[in-house]
């Protein structure tokens, strides 16, 4: 008989649990890929402890003689080397026996720096625990804060290339409605957007737009963004502000109109106007070149300027959109490198998760499947945080999504996901395994953890309701979802070592000490 | 005075318990567990007599223990250097039969991986 195994088994804050319960003398080794460590117990209680990070100062310290001062450096290298142990997700472990204290140990002399009677497993343990749970309540938090519907960076989309990993206006399926009383102001931001592959409309007046808007609303499915003068004579002819009469009307028009994205261009706008076009929901207000340009080409040359601006602007609006349907998912099988190339690139955008992450993972679902329901895992239950669904508003689903809750020991799948920690594919002939999700023509579902320090997080979702296809290989998908746990944790680390920076910071206490270096060293 | 234990006590542990005491939230730690009660840590521990509902997801995927409890004696809690944890001895009141066997089949594991160190043999 042995205690030894895979850290995937049994975690180290349960082994430890384990010997401290044995009240035996003995030490606990452990190896995983990129960090090792050991820790020395007499009769249960901890003596020591080092990871690969702390074995230096171990080492200096263990020379010393044991002076409170250094007693307790050495107490705070151990709680360091124990939190880095406990983060290990993968490798093994094994404790070994001792009649008596080893006189060796990792190469160091143990006779040296003995903790007095050693540190009292109970209070590690729940130190250890509670600092585990705040960094997963953390995590929560940016889940639940993480913006579904808005890019990271709005800042980089007036970039030529475009957002890192964006969608082409293109693959957005967009149809733009470009209203203006100027005959050449149509023309150019028309050619640009076709050239950009929107499907383009246009109109001159504010009756005809209406009648365009309306047509277009009433056909399945379209995805419509209005682009607008702001400056034209209304439909009575006594005010120029019909580019407003535009929206107003087509705010008017009920159903999901509201959710319609406009952007609104103008030679020059006033405070009142810019409020009034808040209050109508406009996305953008785009300055265009003024008509008083006596030069014709100069005048051609400056619209065409302000129509490339404009797609880049109707990029972004286009994106982030609460009305956008979201696009079909893709079939990997016939599109290995468009695939691997959109995955490379969200994965390096997981580098900076802090306001997002919930959207990059729903966008990376929306590849693979139909529908993604991300359900945030808290206190047993299971609540819905967001979700995607091929050719539905996102904003609709999200509402939709946030109303469901449930107990996970009530949802045998997800009780599975969450205890076996590894995705479960609900097969064809069962029952739906959220109720509150219509299943329409689902035959398969798909659940995937989203892990965090060994624990589920949350969980995503995922289906085919609307063609009812049996769900492709969705290993890039679990891959991902990987990456996007680690990236919370990082996220988390970040957002605390700036708390503590600020901190010292407030405190006067000059730079970061080396309390946090081993830290960071480590990615915990 | 010796202590006398009709059940034996397994800790220390660490398992996250969500528990309610009338229409109060909260979260703790049981810290030790045994087939007749357990030790919640938690600050400001609710008083004397007070019935505790706990809501604890054992590990080994063992599912979740849902019980009944009273508290049994109080600890304030004491200095660091005294480990003396701050929270409530609690004593089981109602465990249904699924209750009662996800707590035997817990106390089973931790007491089975115990005793590979018991019957291990000295390095």
């Amino acid at each position: 008989m042995a205690l030894n195994g895979r850290l995937e088994d049994l975690n180290l804050l349960e082994i430890l649990q384990i010997v401290a319960f044995s009240k035996k003398t003995g030490t606990l080794e452990v190896q995983a890929p990129h960090a090792q460590g050991s820790i020395l117990f007499r009769g249960g209680r901890l003596l020591c402890a080092f990871s690969s990070s702390t074995a230096a100062a171990v080492r200096s310290l263990a020379g010393e003689p044991l002076d409170p001062a250094h007693q307790s450096d050495l107490e705070s290298q151990i709680r360091i080397s124990l939190r880095e142990l406990v983060a290990l997700r993968e490798g093994r472990f094994e404790f070994r026996l001792c009649r008596s204290l080893p006189v060796q140990w990792g190469g160091l002399d143990a006779s040296n720096f003995l903790m007095g009677d050693g540190i009292d497993p109970e209070a590690i343990l729940l130190g250890l625990a509670r600092e585990i749970d705040e960094a997963r309540r953390d995590t929560a938090r940016l889940l639940e804060t993480s913006d579904v519907l808005e890019e990271v960076e709005p800042g980089a989309a007036s970039s030529d290339e475009g957002l890192p990993g964006d969608v082409s206006l293109a693959e957005a399926g967009l149809t733009v409605l470009v209203v203006d009383d100027e005959p050449l102001v149509v023309q150019i931001v028309s050619q640009e957007l076709v050239d950009a592959g929107c499907v383009v409309e246009s109109a001159s007046n504010v009756e005809q737009a209406v009648d365009r808007i309306s047509l277009i609303l009433s056909r399945a499915r379209s995805s419509l963004v209005v682009v607008t003068d702001a400056g034209m004579p209304t439909s009575t002819g006594d005010g120029f502000d019909g580019g407003f009469e535009v929206i107003e009307r087509l705010r008017g028009l009920g159903g999901t109109d509201g959710a319609t994205p406009v952007l609104l261009m103008a030679e020059s706008i006033t405070a009142k106007g810019r409020a009034r076009a808040r209050r109508l929901g406009v996305q953008k207000i785009a300055l265009k070149p003024t008509l008083t340009k006596l030069d014709p080409e100069e005048y051609g040359a400056d619209l065409r300027s302000f129509a490339r601006a404009l797609r880049r602007e109707l990029s972004d609006i286009a994106l982030v959109s609460p009305g956008r349907p979201t696009p079909p998912p893709e079939d990997p099988n016939l599109n290995h490198e468009a695939i691997f190339d959109f995955l490379k690139t969200m994965t390096d955008q997981l580098a900076a998760p802090a306001n997002g992450i919930t959207r990059m993972i729903l966008r990376v679902a929306s590849k693979y499947v139909e529908r993604a329901v991300l359900f945030l895992v808290k206190d047993g239950r299971a609540i819905g945080l967001a979700g995607a669904h091929h050719g539905r508003p996102t904003a609709e689903v999200v509402d939709e999504v946030r109303a469901i809750a449930f107990e996970l020991q009530h949802v045998q799948p997800f009780a599975e996901v969450v205890y076996s920690r590894s995705p479960v594919r609900v097969t064809e002939g069962r029952e739906p395994v959220v109720s509150a999700l219509d299943p329409g023509r689902s035959r398969e579902q798909a659940l995937f953890p989203l892990l965090h320090n060994h624990e589920v997080l949350a969980v995503l979702y995922c289906d085919n309701p609307t063609t009812g296809a049996p769900l492709s290989k969705l290993t890039g998908l679990s891959l991902f979802l990987v990456q996007a746990g680690m990236a919370l944790e990082n996220a988390s680390l970040h957002r605390k070592l700036h708390s503590m920076e600020n901190r010292y910071s407030l405190e006067d206490q000059g730079p970061l000490t080396e309390e946090l270096t081993p830290i960071v060293r480590n990615g915990l | 005075m010796r202590e006398k234990r009709i059940h034996p006590r397994f800790g220390p542990l660490v398992i996250k318990t969500a528990f309610t005491v009338g229409s109060d939230q909260r979260v703790g730690y049981l810290t030790n567990l045994s087939e007749g009660g357990a030790f919640l840590a938690v600050d400001d521990p609710p008083p004397l007599g007070a019935e505790v509902e706990i809501r604890a997801t054992l590990p080994w995927r063992l599912g979740e223990l849902r019980a009944g409890t009273r508290v049994a004696w109080r600890s304030k809690g004491g200095s660091e250097a005294s480990g003396k944890l701050s929270g409530v001895g609690l004593a089981f009141e109602e465990l249904d039969p699924k209750a009662r066997e996800i707590l035997d089949a817990y106390l089973a594991k931790f007491a089975e991986l115990a005793a590979r160190i018991e019957e291990m043999e000295e390095g």
